[in-house]
């Protein structure tokens, strides 16, 4: 028999999603604070390997897992090295330093990496998650899977938005254990480059990303959506207006492309993954002159994605390519570019 | 009065007559015998540690029938053999000691129905009904929890087929790690012995399976979808669960033409395949409600037969 427990924290609580029924056949698998699931794990396997003897950690992060890591590593006590590169939201950068956590803004990406190998030449006892490479960021997401198939059984979708692509395709691999149909759908955001798109930069935080993390296995993923910033608002603020749900913008890219998929397929069962509250937002996905004088804003949402054929089909608006599981050079990108 | 010895010291009081009536009561336990396991890995138990556990799959068709006859004397003589019931033998002492009567002896007797060679002869059932005959001989009830205690301490590592309801084991601490308050669904199962010359591990020496961190994690995914299938009583689902700890498995006791098996199952639209971790039979599992059973069932033997296993039993799990 099960009862209900009293949580010893909240990132205990945190660590298994609540589900929704958004539609007949779309269930959205909301989080807390999804990226404390592998802050969490990281930092506990690591105990157990004894690599985290020293109590000291760096990391590189824009901003969510780096923000997991200083929750987590302030209830542990651990001393904790945060490189931001240049352009993180101020007030996470603020959150980040009232748990305690060390954080020094860096010019870019590529300089906090560079710092972090130099640091770590010289300690080899400094941590470091390394969550775009380490494989136990997807590992991470098996209780999720557990959940998922405990609360419905069946699944015959999961669609969700992708950064380093730890949730999406962890939580893909351990439900297709049991089931390799599961239809894997990612979302990503326009100018990412995870998909094969050129980078563009001023994306929102959260979804997307500049560099490409090894987490992701593109080999899992059955078709890609595409969502601008102004789209992504636009469904988050619409997934508030229909479900009463105040979700982060990665959540609102999810719902409109899963929307979508559940009613084009009526008879398929999908999961959507809402990873975040939109609270921890700088600018709120209300403040409707702000976003206006940023060009974020849209009154209307397009009620079917553009259909392209390649990833580097131009596209300046929601699309959708069927990735087929390919890799990611079997489209043979860097040929297209030089054309 | 001439007294000789070895012999007992004459009655002449009903009340101690009646006494000794209720003493030597013959105690009787059964046992059903069980298939190996539904799922069998590494789970977070109550308090997030991570701990062995299994999921017993029975089999109805066989049992084992423990009979103890207490004697005033302190030894302890078993049938067929003790040698070769040695387990068997240390749980009727320890069962002893748990009710109190420690130092007490009897005869103990092992009756088994199963058919030799076929690789269900299990220790546990042996220790579970000799656990049951002893409380019985004493009118003792003992709870499920109890005698999994008992059958633990008496063979370091024990199944699940003390309890009624399915449950997640943890087979050597001898704790129930989640009960699902309900029985197995209904499931039609096909089984054969893969290794007519297994002669069962000895949990003793056998190391266990010694899990990575991303196969441990790979268990969650399946208990999952265990708890929903004994909820939903849906065969479908628990089959799936089998299927893929048989294969997760595999690399610990190998079962001979497991590729073979697993596409058999596929191909006759079997619900999965379920193995013995610690042990040599293999069963396809069937949906009970499946209008194509008997047809489904009856290309299983024709093609297990093909495959090399000539002897299948037929045996059914749960109520309908």
């Amino acid at each position: 028999m099960v009862t209900r427990v009293v949580h010893n924290s909240p990132i205990e609580a945190s660590l298994l999603p609540t589900f929704i029924r958004l539609a007949k056949n779309l269930v959205a698998a909301t989080f807390g604070f999804m990226k404390l699931i592998p802050a969490t794990f990281i930092l506990e396997q690591a105990e157990k390997d004894e690599r985290l003897k020293a109590g000291k950690i760096i990391e590189t992060t824009s901003g969510p897992f780096g923000l997991a890591l200083a929750i987590v590593a302030a209830q542990r006590n651990y001393s904790l090295t945060l490189l931001c590169p240049k352009g993180v939201d101020p007030a996470i950068l603020e959150q980040m330093a009232n748990l305690g956590a060390k954080v020094e803004v860096l010019l870019d990406q590529q300089e906090c990496i560079d710092q972090i190998q130099a640091r770590r030449s010289k300690d080899r006892e400094l941590f470091w998650p390394s969550q775009y490479h380490n494989p136990q960021n997807s590992g991470s997401y098996a209780g999720v899977a557990e959940a998922i198939l405990e609360a419905m059984g069946n699944v015959d979708c999961l669609i969700g938005a992708v950064g380093s692509g730890g949730s999406l395709c962890g939580t893909g691999k351990y439900l297709r254990l049991v089931g390799q149909d599961l239809r894997v759908v990612a979302v990503d955001a326009m100018g990412s480059v995870l998909f094969g798109k050129s980078s563009v930069p001023g994306r929102l935080p959260g979804m997307g990303n500049g560099v490409m993390p090894t987490t992701l296995e593109h080999r899992m993923v059955d078709e890609v959506h595409w969502v601008t910033s102004s789209e992504a608002l636009c469904a988050a603020r619409r997934l508030h207006k229909f479900h009463g749900m105040c979700m982060g913008t990665s959540s609102g890219a999810a719902f409109l492309a899963s929307s979508w998929w559940a009613s084009k397929n009526p008879d398929k069962t999908a999961v959507v993954f809402f990873p975040d509250h939109s609270s921890r937002l700088f600018t709120s996905l209300f403040c409707k002159e702000t976003l206006q004088a940023a060009d974020l804003w849209l009154d209307e949402l397009p009620s079917e994605p553009k259909e392209i054929s390649h990833p580097r089909e131009e596209s300046n608006r929601w699309s959708r390519l069927e990735w087929a599981r390919r890799s990611l050079n079997s489209w043979e990108l860097a040929r297209e570019a030089s054309e | 009065m001439e007294r000789h010895p070895g012999t007992a010291p004459p009655i002449n009081d009903e009340a101690q007559i009646e006494e000794m009536l209720i003493e030597t009561v013959l105690g009787v336990g059964t046992c059903e015998a069980h298939h190996g396991e539904l799922l069998q890995g590494m789970f977070y138990n109550n308090n997030g540690d991570i701990t062995r556990g299994l999921v017993t799959l029975p089999c109805p068709i066989f049992h084992t029938t423990a009979k103890f006859l207490p004697t005033p004397q302190p030894e302890l003589h078993v049938l067929p053999s003790k040698i070769a019931k040695r387990k068997a033998a240390r749980a009727a002492e320890l069962t002893l000691e748990f009710t109190q009567r420690q130092g007490s002896g009897g005869l103990l007797f092992l009756g088994n129905d199963s058919p030799e060679g076929w690789g269900l002869g299990s220790s546990t059932t042996d220790v579970v009904s000799t656990i049951r005959a002893v409380a019985d001989a004493f009118s003792i009830s003992l709870s499920s929890d109890e005698v999994a205690r008992i059958a633990v301490k008496a063979e370091v590592a024990s199944d699940s087929i003390m309890y009624a309801d399915a449950v997640l084991f943890a087979q050597r601490e001898g704790y129930v790690i989640e009960s699902y308050d309900r029985e197995l669904p209904p499931m039609e199962i096909v089984g054969f012995n893969t290794d007519p010359t297994f002669a069962g591990i000895d949990t003793l020496l056998h190391p266990p399976a010694n899990y990575s961190w991303d196969e441990i994690e790979a268990f969650r995914p399946l208990r999952g979808l265990l708890k929903r299938g004994i909820f939903d009583q849906d065969p479908n689902l628990i089959g799936k669960v089998a299927t893929e700890s048989a294969r997760l498995n595999q690399k610990f006791l190998p079962k001979p033409r497991f590729a073979d098996i697993l596409q058999l199952g596929e191909e006759i639209g079997a619900v999965g395949v379920q193995v013995a971790h610690s042990g040599s039979v293999v069963g396809i599992i069937f949906d009970p409600v499946d209008n194509q059973l008997t047809r489904k069932m009856a290309k299983a033997v024709a093609a297990l037969r093909q495959l090399g296993f000539p002897a299948c039993h037929r045996f059914r799990v749960g109520a309908i």
